[in-house]
């Protein structure tokens, strides 16, 4: 879980100066590859492993991580804040909903469909949202989240309006597997999201994934470098939609329910908690915002915290990352794992994995930053 | 000249998406919302073919204690309707402490588990499957929301679980087995509608709806039981659960001079559509239904119309009238220990858990099946104390408990409604 590839992984071991901490920093390149898939193997097995209760949970967490994901890339990687990636999420699960029951489609293609539908609203909305920036890409999608429940309920004949929507039909498991219905779902899920994870992690590594964060850091600077701005703020936001619309898949694979309560500005605001909780700008930091999301309630109400002042932790929570780790949790692991490979050796005043300004430029919005170390 | 050209882009961006959903679903209409029923009809009295339940739904509860669970929105924007859960909550707790709930296997205590949803329905779901694989519960109580309650119904039917009465007047769960419902929106319109027929045989009827299951399944009552008759309805005009106020649709009405509105328009939009009726010259009777509430109408403080509201009620709900009623007592005492004010939203969550207990004691044998079965058919002498004297529970399996509804006339000068003088009409 804890890869550093974050910072350490690109920027900053390909930098620094000082050769000697290069091998450390590849030493924990390895650990995190290993680590990744030492988790990608236990929750392949945890099917046997789980009560159909306790794995639908664990389902929940791998459309949350999806969705948690999309928002990464397109607030933490291209820095243009989404608050209505729940609409993108819902046209993904109405897709599978409404093509799978009312015309016969099956589950992958309903589920592909979705995606290139939410990739075509992320269109939509980027178009405008070129024009502006920061708060005002905001309040655009802010405005996309608001209305979607609303439309839902203007088509209540092809939607079922608020008492929303179920699906009879179940993805049946493949026969002779001897798996049951929410076996077959979490395994599908779980595929779905480690494959969008190695391709957003790859996409990260590479020119296109350098030309998004260039945006992000700073548009200007990226333009004058040769940067298309539009094409690649635009591709990110369809290709944001098109995560968050697999993720909507999920849902409705997993649940086969799916009404607008579940698609409000509040999921939208749980998704953008869930990154900076997880990392704003680390693919596997998605997982820790999808756990967080589906356990951190229940957690909250464990500890005998009313109800009602869950959101108030939410916020709180989300001060307190802002204020001392901008990084969230994979960036807090990164930071403490640089901060014990280098103790013994650094002299002090000597910083040379320290983040410069050059390193890590200010983004615009504040979003994506990775922590100061200063501040920790 | 910024605004409207961000308002244009709003506009674009509004209509696309719009397009994209009206591409999505391709023009068909047909629902799919056939239940995956877990057994045919017959066997029992009920209808409820036990032999695909799995074994914990049809073993007799042992043990002096019934555990059930219910799951509502304790947090989150909709968090005021949780008193609704509190309500069962305090209820539970005084029947526990006077020593249980008599039954068909002896006295039992019951354990209630509480789980909130924030009004979402996929949190409902994972919810009530904790309350069931987790917790065994025995049956569930108190949901809140019609989404929140067709989420979970087809997985209850599977468990052979039952969902006794939750909060939602939608006739979409009566599909469903293992789901019980108190009242619908669909009756109080057709109560609605044969009351026209008794007092106004020759009116002109103007409508105000909200265009959702509520407002839609209201009009949809009315309609059954004016068709053919000497009523028309010379208006129909709705607004969405999101619009912010109703003056242009109550204007348009106004100018039909209609004898008769139907106002089926939820709390603050009830107020408002009564505002802008004042400020017109048309006086017609207004009738309405339990969307409307007497806080809503005092809201709207209008003197001049407010002496022909007429609107339908099952439950006692006023302190006012029923302040020295027994069992009006035994709910104000015990709501309030818990610190929840008697207001509607307690009573509307009352009365179902009155018909939750009634199901429970009357199951034989006492297992979850048992308690479907005495749901879908309660004893016709059933009677929760917060119900209307007067008021007949229905026993027929499949349709709701509480068909009868009294029109009550709103009386100006004790702002609320008073109790009607004339028998309750009945739905069926």
């Amino acid at each position: 879980m804890n890869t550093p590839n974050t910072r350490s992984g690109r920027t900053s071991a390909g930098r620094m100066s000082a050769a000697r901490l290069l091998p450390t920093s590849r030493g924990w390149r390895g650990v995190g590859w290993t680590g990744m898939l030492a988790a990608v193997a236990v929750a392949a097995l945890l099917p046997w492993m789980l009560s159909s209760y306790h794995l639908s949970e664990a389902s929940s967490v791998l459309y949350l991580s999806l969705a948690v994901l999309s928002v990464n890339l397109l607030t933490g990687m291209n820095g243009q804040l989404s608050l209505g990636q729940a609409a993108f999420v819902g046209i993904g699960a109405y897709s599978v909903v409404i093509l799978v029951g009312d015309h016969g489609w099956t589950y992958p293609q309903a589920m592909a469909a979705g995606a290139v539908l939410a990739a075509v609203a992320g269109i939509v909305v980027a178009v405008p949202a070129l024009r502006l920036r920061g708060l005002y890409v905001a309040l655009t999608t802010f405005g996309i989240g608001l209305v979607f429940p609303t439309l839902l309920q203007k088509f209540t004949s092809v939607t079922g309006g608020s008492g929303g929507k179920s699906l009879t039909l179940a993805y049946l498991p493949p026969a002779g597997s001897g798996l049951d219905q929410g076996q077959w779902a979490y395994l599908v899920s779980l595929v779905v999201l480690v494959v969008a994870m190695l391709f957003v992690h790859l996409l990260k590594q590479s020119k296109t994934g350098r030309a998004i964060q260039a945006v992000r850091d700073n548009d200007i600077v990226a333009e004058g470098f040769g940067v298309p701005l539009a094409r690649i703020k635009i591709a990110t936001f369809a290709l944001s939609a098109a995560l968050a619309g697999l993720a909507g898949g999920l849902f409705a694979l997993q649940r086969q329910f799916v009404s607008p309560g579940d698609l409000g500005l509040n999921t939208s605001i749980e998704f953008f908690v869930g990154m900076a909780i997880g990392g704003s700008v680390s693919v596997p930091g998605a997982v820790i915002g999808g756990l967080f999301l589906q356990y951190a309630p229940d957690l909250t109400q464990d500890l005998g915290i009313t109800p009602i002042y869950t959101p108030a932790v939410y916020g709180g929570l989300l001060i307190l990352i802002i204020i001392f780790a901008r990084g969230g949790a994979a960036g807090l692991a990164t930071t403490i794992s640089q901060r014990l490979t280098r103790q013994p050796h650094s002299p002090p005043g000597l910083t040379a994995d320290r983040p410069t300004q050059q390193d890590e430029p200010y983004s615009r919005s504040g979003i994506g930053r990775e922590p100061p170390e200063e501040v920790l | 000249m910024t605004t409207s050209k961000r308002l244009k882009i709003g506009t674009a961006v509004a209509a696309a998406l719009a397009l994209t959903i009206s591409l999505t679903a391709c023009g068909t209409t047909e629902k799919s919302n056939t239940p995956t029923s877990s057994g045919s009809a017959g066997g029992s009295a009920a209808g409820i073919d036990a032999s695909a339940c799995p074994d914990s739904a049809t073993k007799e509860i042992t043990g002096d204690t019934i555990t059930i669970g219910q799951s509502g929105p304790l947090s989150g924007p909709y968090a005021a309707v949780g008193s609704a859960n509190k309500t069962v909550k305090a209820y539970v707790d005084s029947i526990n402490a006077d020593g249980g709930l008599q039954t068909t296997a002896g006295k039992k205590k019951l354990k209630l588990i509480t789980l909130d949803d924030q009004y979402q329905a996929s949190k409902t779901q994972s919810n009530v499957r904790e309350l069931v694989e987790q917790d065994h519960v025995s049956a569930i109580v108190g949901l809140v929301g019609t989404a929140n309650g067709l989420a979970v119904a087809p997985y209850l039917d599977q468990q052979c679980v039952p969902s006794l009465f939750p909060l939602s007047g939608s006739t979409q769960l009566l599909q469903y087995k293992f789901t019980t419902v108190g009242q619908t929106y669909l009756d109080q319109g057709a109560v609605i509608g044969k009351y026209l027929k008794q007092k106004y045989p020759n009116a002109k009827v103007a409508v105000l709806y909200q265009n959702d299951d509520t407002g839609k399944d209201s009009l949809a009552g009315v309609k059954s039981q004016i068709d053919g008759t000497g009523i028309s309805i010379v208006k129909e005009e709705s607004y969405e659960p999101t619009d912010t106020d109703v003056s242009a649709q109550m204007t348009t009405l106004a100018a039909t001079k209609a004898d008769v509105l139907l106002g089926f328009a939820f709390s603050v939009k009830c107020t408002q559509a009564l505002k802008n009726l004042q400020a017109t010259s048309w006086r017609p009777v207004i009738l309405t239904d339990t969307m409307c509430a007497d806080n809503d109408i005092n809201a709207a403080n209008v003197p001049d119309i407010a002496t022909k509201i007429y609107k339908t009620d099952a439950n006692k709900t006023s302190q006012a009238l029923y302040g020295s009623d027994a069992d009006f007592k035994k709910f104000v005492a015990t709501v309030t220990k818990e610190g929840i004010e008697p207001t509607a939203t307690p009573v509307t969550a009352w009365v179902p858990f009155e018909l939750d207990l009634a199901a429970i004691s009357n199951a034989k044998p006492l297992s979850s099946v048992g308690i479907a079965e005495a749901a879908r058919s309660l004893p016709a002498d059933t009677h929760p104390g917060l119900l209307r004297d007067g008021i007949q529970i229905s026993t027929t399996p499949g349709e709701p408990a509480i068909r009868q509804f009294y029109m009550d006339p709103w009386d100006p000068a004790a702002k609320g409604f008073g109790k009607s003088t004339e028998p309750p009409i009945s739905a069926e």
